[in-house]
């Protein structure tokens, strides 16, 4: 039988160089593009900084950004990002359950832990906090979000028009948490999200540390490794981490970064890597585009069912930033393969995004 | 001629106690989007200058037993920005007011989210800046109690501040994006703040664009001196809380009184008090209206809504009996030290006419009454230095904002109070603020070095 592959689309680059106005449209448009295409998800990078240092692109923040692509789209998973370090979890809690309210249980986070440098400047933060602070501090951190999202039951609003009863008071909970780092005594102020506790969390981990993060609370992991057999490597590391939590393997899942480079035949796509290279952005790390996988749409198939044949992934976010015909040509070629030999569906089979991540 | 600014300000399901037993407000619609869309689009057709959602960072009130919370509406909702983000893509000209707490966001954040608001929206993002004061709050976000109002004031004009430097981190044309010379911006136009303060220490830039306000217009409420000041040095526009046309005569001279201390001129500053109408074709209408909500007040709650105002708990005596002699607190949280508390206490014989005055909209003007005397009124307040506008507190949403928009808004439209087109794409063009240049603020900017 085949395991079904799991596919988000990165949002890194969809703004085409346009600010403001312009760069919504051509966000709001790539994310259209990705809910034709039936993909699970589509993740927005941040940094809450300007790199102003290289090829420095106006963004737009992404929890906002959000909250109005719910109210313009019907299926499509959203997953922001958000750093521990830089928000507060009574109001990221409040706006994830928010935005979870508006998409109709379609939000997901993608945790950071760390501040960058530039945003360390821009929140008066120390430099080379150690990982290890980070660390607990997320773990602090996602604990309080995901309890105050369960601050009220699914039931606790009776409404009774005759009683005049609004609220039970007994399906009320009050967190009344006092941590490390954080008090937060709640309830939260926004009802029970569609999804529950459970609204889809993301990290990366590359770390055994952050390895460790993820196993016993993420949902998805996303890096980039740039071979299968890193991939495969950081798969087996990740999920022999799942069982001290109780958790079985396919509870979460590992969703590395591709880049597509998609051609008629093997040897235009091999010139399109060429011409990646030579574009290559000054300001991106060495792995900023994971595995890139060139070649006509049926080899690019074999590949990625590859992949998951060989446990190197559950499915992938596909990362198409500064490709020419990137994301056009992936959902106009490769999607339609990948649907033909049944590894993705065809249309949106659940209600929710943990739905359709089968979680 | 001068015109009335107006505000919708939809509060979930309206401003009165029972509006949710009301048989066409929809129960449920606090966490619907189907209900915001229909407010936001209502707000659009009645020409409203802008939506504005109040807020607070808790549920408040769950302690104390004598509130009766659990016969109210007014506990979950949206996250306000989340939920102005959602609505800009179902509007086209309406201004989105956004409240924001100084005390508890911080400005590199909080700019981002705006500008990213003004942006989507074309120019229509509004700030209401408020410093928090209340426990609940306080006891969601690390501390026992609120910080002192001298010291959440003192933070909210840095703040205010770095929030305003933020939006000039970039000149007009300093983000070139062009693709064929591979240059993207124009180092001699960024300006890095490196503000470095008492509260906060931001380098700057914002990885945003300017959005096309470039100042995103401020709005703040309050009575206290300290809101006051920060008030007529900060805000573009502020919103009043005052029952009477005398006290709110008051608060707009006084208001006005301040600006020149800061170099800003009389209108630079707009003051829109709050209105809470009933409104009826006729007046026996209106008063039918009226009593139906307030005779859906179940007296648990009423006595609770005392509480919350700042009025003794008389649980345990005749509602209907006389009210028992127990001591009058002078001061409440949401509003300072108010003789009106008092003063109400005395013109009412029992406990049941205190509770349905209080929740007929006694912190504001609260009216019952036909589209001209309505407009009578809100004329009145607008010609005699009370007001340049109001903020719209329907007593039940949709339902009352609907009648106001069918009813009230075409009389004053007749009367050329109140536009029937919108002439600006952008919040600050309809509330006819002064366009907001680039690099204005070097006053500001100097303050910076000084804590
Ligand atoms: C009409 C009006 C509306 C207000 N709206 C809010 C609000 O939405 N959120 C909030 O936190 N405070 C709100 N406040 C409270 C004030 O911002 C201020 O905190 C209060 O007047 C107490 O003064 P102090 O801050 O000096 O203690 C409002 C006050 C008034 C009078």
């Amino acid at each position: 039988m085949n395991r079904r592959m799991r596919l988000g689309l990165s949002m890194a680059g969809a703004g085409e160089g346009a600010t403001g106005a312009a760069l919504f449209e051509n966000i709001l448009r790539r994310l259209q593009l990705a809910e034709s295409a039936g993909f699970d998800f589509a993740l927005f990078p941040d940094e809450a900084a300007a790199a102003v240092g290289g090829a420095f692109h106006a963004g737009l923040e992404p929890l906002t950004l959000l909250s109005a692509l719910a109210a313009v789209t019907r299926h499509v998973g959203l997953i922001a990002t958000a750093s521990t370090r830089l928000q507060d979890p009574f109001h990221l809690a409040r706006k994830l359950a928010s935005i979870d309210h508006l998409s109709g249980g379609r939000a997901g986070w993608n945790l950071a832990t760390a501040a960058t440098g530039g945003e360390t400047r821009n929140f008066g933060l120390p430099v080379d906090e150690p990982a290890a602070a980070l660390d607990a501090r997320a773990r602090e951190f996602l604990s309080i979000v995901r309890r105050l999202f369960v601050s009220w039951d699914a039931d606790a609003f009776p409404r009774d028009l005759a009683s005049g009863i609004y609220m039970d008071r007994a399906k009320m909970h009050r967190l009344e948490h006092a941590g490390a780092h954080y008090k937060v005594r709640g309830p939260l102020d926004v009802a029970q999200p569609p999804q529950g506790e459970a609204i889809p969390v993301m990290t990366s981990a590359t770390t055994a540390d952050a390895q460790d993060f993820a196993a016993e609370f993420a949902d998805i992991v996303h890096d980039r490794p740039a071979t299968a057999d890193a991939a495969r490597a950081q798969y087996r590391a990740v999920k022999a981490r799942l069982s001290r939590h109780g958790r079985p393997p396919e509870s979460l899942l590992m969703m590395p970064g591709v880049t597509p480079l998609v051609a008629g035949t093997q040897q235009r796509a091999d010139d399109l890597r060429g011409a990646l290279y030579d574009r290559a952005d000054p300001d991106e790390g060495p792995d900023a585009r994971g595995a890139i996988v060139a070649g006509t749409p049926a080899h690019i198939a074999d590949i990625l069912e590859g992949w998951i044949a060989s446990d190197a992934a559950d499915g992938f976010v596909v990362l198409t930033s500064g490709l020419p015909g990137g994301v056009e040509d992936f959902v106009a070629l490769v999607v339609p393969e990948l649907q033909r030999r049944d590894l993705v569906g065809s249309s949106y089979e659940a209600a929710t995004l943990r739905g359709y991540l089968g979680l | 001629m001068r015109q009335m600014k107006l505000g919708l300000s939809i509060a979930n399901l309206g401003y009165h106690y029972a509006a949710w037993r009301h048989p066409d407000v929809p129960e449920a619609g606090n966490m619907q989007f189907s209900h915001f869309r229909h407010c936001a689009k209502l707000a659009e057709a009645g020409k409203f200058d802008l939506i504005f959602l109040a807020d607070s960072a808790a549920v408040r009130d769950l302690d104390d037993p004598a509130i009766a919370r659990d016969l109210e509406h007014q506990l979950v909702k949206h996250e306000p920005l989340a939920l102005l983000a959602a609505m800009a893509m179902v509007t086209k000209h309406v201004g989105l007011v956004c409240t924001a707490s100084t005390t508890y966001t911080e400005p590199y954040n909080l700019a981002r989210q705006l500008t990213t608001l003004d942006h989507m929206s074309r120019g229509r993002a509004g700030w209401n800046m408020v410093t928090s004061f209340s426990r609940d709050e306080a006891r969601n976000f690390g501390l026992e109690k609120p910080l002192t109002s001298d010291e959440r004031h003192a933070r909210a004009a840095e703040y205010v501040d770095v929030f305003k430097g933020l939006e000039e981190s970039w000149d007009d044309g300093a983000l070139v994006h062009d693709k064929a010379s591979g240059i993207f911006l124009d180092r001699s136009k960024m300006h890095l703040l490196k503000h470095k303060g008492r509260y906060f220490s931001v380098r700057g830039p914002l990885d945003i664009a300017p959005g096309p306000q470039r100042h995103i217009p401020v709005f703040t409420a309050g009575e206290s001196d300290n809101a006051i000041e920060l008030a007529a040095r900060s805000a573009d526009v502020v919103y009043g809380g005052q029952p009477n046309l005398e006290l709110a005569r008051a608060y707009y001279t006084t208001l006005k009184g301040r600006l020149a201390k800061y170099g800003r001129d009389h209108d630079d500053l707009l003051v829109l008090p709050g209105i809470m109408a009933f409104v009826g074709r006729t007046m026996q209408e209106a008063r039918d209206k009226f009593d139906r909500m307030q005779r859906l007040i179940l007296p648990r709650l009423g006595l609770g809504l005392l509480v919350v105002n700042g009025f003794p708990d008389y649980t345990g005596y005749d509602i209907d009996g006389p009210i028992p002699d127990l001591p009058m607190p002078s001061t409440i949280k949401s509003h300072g030290p108010s003789p009106l508390l008092q003063t109400l206490r005395n013109e009412c014989s029992t406990i049941r006419e205190l509770y349905e005055r209080v929740s007929a909209g006694f912190w504001h003007m609260g009216v019952v009454g036909t589209p001209t005397s309505i407009a009578d009124l809100m004329e009145e307040w607008f010609t005699t230095g009370a007001a340049d506008g109001f903020n719209v507190q329907s007593p039940c949403i949709p339902v009352d904002s609907q009648d106001f928009v069918d009813l009230v808004i075409p009389e004053l439209q007749r009367r050329g109070l109140f536009r029937t087109e919108y002439e600006s794409a952008t919040l600050r063009g309809s509330l006819g603020l002064k366009p907001a240049a680039a690099r204005t603020m070097p006053r500001t900017r100097a303050e910076f070095a000084t804590p």
